[in-house]
């Protein structure tokens, strides 16, 4: 065990003296609250910036975003979470999940969230980002008492205005029936109203028009375009959950069932294992991503069963076909953007209804935890995609099912996780993994996955290459080694095969990802690492009567460092190559840099972030990723390209229970005079973005 | 049209990122903190500068005349915090030649961050029959912090504003960034790297190495590509002159050389801000 001088208070003798414990640590340690609450969100960013800087698909990240924001304003109950509520943190390793679970049974409750520090397996670095979160506070539930929760729970409404110009091209077009004609104005609104009381009883709706979406008109006479609202009450005894309006559900590791995206490879290298996180009301704005209708979790003693149904209409292309019976409609694929301008986005809109239902059981052991689930899947349209042979094992028809079993084992350092997965038509598919912990400073994870090329992939998130599990085997194997407090050596290597056509490759295809990252901390105010990830693929070389396969190679290698300059202000510089070989054996090549300065005062009201970028990238394939940071509740991950400069700020007032922010983006292009293509085409090289968010809380 | 040729295909482009023989005897690494040129090569470092100095230099580009360098930067401390900077260069012939002047300002904001900007006139003499002289205008900015006593970070942007030098074909000056790393691995011994990208342009490495090896004497040793140059150079040091010579090797063209001497009146003393 590394020697901890912070710890010394809390030899295994005193450890036992709980009351002199606590005044110990609360004497130590009495400023962390605040100093963790205002790092926090840091914290997160880079959390959430690990696994998205090294995501290349295209994914709606606006859900993560909210699973993350999720568990930052819901805080978790160190006195009666589970193993897997943990896990659903994204950030503990099962071993650490399980410790603070130890530490509850051996110890009793806990008596202050500080109390964390006396565990060996709890870093420094984890309890930063664990005390934000975590609350020891207790709350019987009593539906008797609904009414006063409702007048007593804290209540926040937050509105988002951002638009951006010069207009695209969609905004000026020729007429008015023109199929890619934006009849909206050119802003965008959100309008977002959430309550919590005590994490038992939360409700809130969310109401969002994009840019160029009609507003109390026309297709939107109601006004907004979307619109989303959550009831959801979690408490002891034997119901434990409840969910009406939309809401996710997800069990075992994401094979039978799992709405909302997952975290899949990414930097955070142990982030393998999917929490079982069961039902949770859904407050993000991705419209299509959730379940609608109600779901309910019964409890008793180790057993839980959780039964869930719901209903909705999502977007899609419909089609109409003749038949032996006449004319069928049928859907030939789902639309996910979400965007509603132009009159083809309209004819897209909720062109399908969907119907699901599910069951799960789970069987909550010390040691081992097994859980069933099954769902049934139904579409109003029967599903018939496009006659290209890379779909001709996809799901067709109108309805389907799945039943998986799931289990999470420990044996002593050994976590044994996994889930397989049958149902309709050969969609089966199974992971299975070990997470194994090599003395304290060492752990490892394995896995293997196998999803045949039937696999249904709609409502799953299990960990895969592709953004869905379908057609794919491959074994994972990631590493941490803390040499030491101050230098941390992480990596992964993924191997994978595609045992069928997919849309870029004709034939079999297989590829190697793998990263590693070497980060050095030498003291609580300065950071820095090394990051190099290379991926090898094969992918269509195309040519004119067929496609063969070559292989294509990204490599982006990475120097970052980050310190305090001033007691105030907060330094971070980003130097990022990236290569592309494409299978022509042409090299694509560039390089961002980028410096942020970062102004927060401890108790002040103003706090502000800015970062100018300079980037030059030749391809679009080798472009590079950077979270920036944005408005409350919304990141923004642009992918670098061409060659330009990127200056944002961002503002923050916070005083009392107001919130303003205010971010400013410009974006310079050197080697272009045009951004963007098709109706979202900007006649200019230069870019002006501005977001503007009040969020106001009350009781 | 050959010199017109060398000026811009070899190192001594228009519109030169850094100067003096400590430079290129580091791989033409601009930002290094001991480099007397600062005040010419880099406002991030300038800040940082430990007492008032002038120096001369003068570089031989491969022999050749009409492709040399005259230099010449001098720093003047206003404060324990405060620096001011002056810098000029001329390069070329009679046909073709530019004049650099630069006046900078630079600040310690901490004990471990500085930054600086520098005002820049630049006097554009293409062949006088054909064109008129320019006369351009345009900024640097640069910062220069340390991460801990053994890392350091330089940033600096050249012409963000990216001026225009003609209409016809849109011609501007190039807009550079510098981004460096210097480790230092011992008490004698300093590596570094600098990534030069010139926007829209081509990337370009240079590494350097840096050895204390008596109290007087200091060897630099460096290469920057495409096409590789390596370089070396000395740096001896009495109590208020220092004199720097340095040479590279351009792969096909010739040799590099560079000679400076810096006065240095005083003794530097370390200050605490």
């Amino acid at each position: 065990m590394l020697f901890r001088p912070e710890l010394l208070p809390f030899h295994p003798v005193l450890q036992k003296m709980k009351k002199f414990k606590l005044f110990l640590v609360l004497l130590l340690f009495w400023q962390f609250p605040y100093l963790a609450k205002a790092q926090s969100d840091e914290e997160q960013l880079k959390k959430l910036e690990k696994y998205l800087e090294n995501t290349d698909q295209a994914v709606d990240y606006n859900d993560l975003i909210d699973q993350v924001n999720y568990s930052s304003t819901n805080k978790i109950n160190l006195n009666k979470v589970t193993p897997f509520e943990l896990l659903s943190l994204n950030f503990l390793t099962p071993f650490q999940a399980r410790a603070i679970i130890k530490h509850r049974m051996e110890y009793g409750d806990f008596v202050s969230t500080l109390e964390l520090q006396t565990i060996d397996e709890i870093t420094n670095e984890i309890l930063k980002l664990l005390i934000p979160l975590v609350t020891i506070s207790e709350t019987n539930f009593e539906f008797k008492q609904m009414g006063q929760y409702f007048k007593k729970s804290d209540k926040d409404l937050i509105g988002l205005f951002s638009s951006s110009r010069p207009i695209s091209k969609g905004f000026e077009a020729l007429t008015a029936d023109s199929n890619l004609y934006f009849p909206g104005s050119p802003y965008r609104y959100q309008i977002r109203f959430k309550a919590n009381y005590n994490n038992s009883l939360l409700y809130g709706f969310n109401a969002e028009k994009d840019e160029g979406e009609d507003f109390f008109t026309r297709s939107n006479h109601l006004g907004f375009d979307y619109y989303s609202a959550h009831f959801f009450i979690s408490k002891k005894g034997f119901v434990k959950k409840i969910a009406l309006g939309d809401f996710q559900a997800s069990f075992g590791q994401g094979l039978t069932i799992a709405s909302g995206l997952g975290f899949g490879k990414s930097a955070l290298v142990m982030n393998v294992k999917r929490p079982n996180i069961g039902l949770r009301p859904y407050r993000a704005f991705n419209e299509n991503e959730f379940l609608r209708g109600g779901g309910i979790t019964l409890g008793f003693k180790k057993f839980e069963s959780t039964t869930f149904i719901s209903r909705n209409k999502i977007d899609g292309n419909i089609d109409t076909i003749a038949t032996e019976n006449g004319f069928e409609t049928i859907s030939t694929s789902f639309a996910t953007e979400g965007f509603h301008r132009t009159k083809l986005e309209i004819s897209k809109e909720k062109n399908i209804t969907k119907t699901l239902a599910g069951q799960n059981f789970t069987y909550q052991g010390k040691n081992l935890s097994l859980g069933l689930t099954a769902i049934f899947n139904a579409y109003d349209k029967p599903m018939q995609l496009d006659d290209k042979i890379y779909n001709r094992y996809y799901f067709s028809g109108t309805n389907f099912y799945k039943t998986g079993l799931n289990f999470n084992y420990y044996l002593k350092n050994i976590n044994l996780f996994g889930e397989a997965t049958a149902g309709t038509n050969k969609s089966n598919g199974y992971i299975a993994g070990a997470y194994i912990s090599i003395g304290k400073a060492i752990d490892l994870v394995i896995a293997n996955r196998y999803y045949s090329k039937q696999f249904i992939w709609y409502n799953t998130n299990a960990f895969s290459e592709n953004s869905n599990p379908n057609n794919e085997r491959g074994t994972y194997v990631g590493l941490t080694c803390n040499f030491s407090k101050k230098l941390t050596f992480s990596g992964f290597l993924d191997a994978y095969k595609l045992p069928w056509y997919s849309f870029s490759t004709d034939g079999q295809g297989k590829g190697i990802d793998y990263l590693t990252e070497l980060n050095y901390k030498p003291g609580k105010t300065s950071l820095f690492y090394l990051r190099l990830r290379t991926k090898q693929e094969l992918i269509n070389l195309e040519s004119e009567n067929f496609n063969t396969l070559n292989w294509y190679e990204k490599t982006n290698f990475r120097i970052h460092t980050e310190f305090i300059i001033l007691p105030t202000i907060n330094f971070k510089a980003r130097l990022e190559f990236s290569k592309y070989i494409t299978p022509h054996g042409n090299i694509e090549s560039g390089n961002l840099v980028y410096t942020d300065f970062i102004y927060r005062k401890f108790r002040s009201p103003i706090s502000i972030t800015s970062r100018i970028a300079f980037f030059n990238v030749s391809d679009y394939n080798a472009r590079i990723y950077a979270v920036e940071n944005d408005v409350l509740y919304s990141w923004s991950v642009p992918g670098f390209s061409g060659s330009g400069t990127k200056f944002y700020f961002l503002g923050k007032y916070h005083f009392k229970d107001l919130i303003i922010q205010c971010r400013y983006a410009f974006t310079n292009y050197y080697d272009r005079k045009t951004i963007g293509s098709g109706y979202s085409l900007i006649n200019a090289n230069k870019l002006h973005e501005i977001n503007l968010l009040i969020s106001y809380g009350f009781n | 049209m050959i010199l017109l040729f060398c000026a811009f295909n070899c190192k001594a482009t228009i519109f030169p990122s850094s100067q003096g023989a400590v430079s290129l005897s580091l791989g033409t690494i601009s930002s290094f903190k001991s480099d007397p040129f600062s005040a010419y090569n880099h406002q991030g470092s300038l800040a940082f500068a430990k007492q008032n100095s002038i120096s001369l230099g003068f570089q031989s580009q491969y022999f050749v005349e009409g492709l040399n360098h005259a230099c010449l930067a001098a720093n003047y401390k206003v404060s324990k915090t405060q620096v001011l900077g002056l810098g000029y260069s001329f390069f070329g012939n009679q046909h073709y030649n530019e004049g650099l002047l630069k006046l900078s300002v630079a600040k310690k904001f901490s004990s471990n961050f500085g930054g600086g900007i520098s005002l820049d006139y630049l006097r554009l003499q293409l062949p006088k029959e054909n064109y008129p002289v320019k006369h351009l205008l345009n900024f640097e900015a640069a910062i220069y912090s340390s991460f801990n006593s053994n890392f350091d970070f330089a940033l600096q942007v050249i012409n963000p504003a990216r001026v225009s030098i003609s209409n016809y074909n849109d011609e501007r000056l190039p807009f550079i960034t510098n981004t460096s790393f210097f480790y230092k691995s011992s008490s004698k011994i300093i590596l570094m790297a600098e990534w030069n990208q010139i926007m829209n342009g081509k990337g370009n490495l240079k590494v350097g190495v840096n050895y204390q090896a008596t109290k007087n004497l200091t060897i630099k040793a460096g290469v920057f590509n495409k096409p590789a140059n390596p370089s070396f150079g000395i740096n001896y040091k009495t109590k208020d002159i220092t004199v720097n010579l340095a040479f590279a090797m351009h792969p096909y063209l010739n040799a590099i050389s560079a000679g400076a001497i810096t006065f240095s009146p005083g003794i530097a003393k370390d200050e605490k801000i």
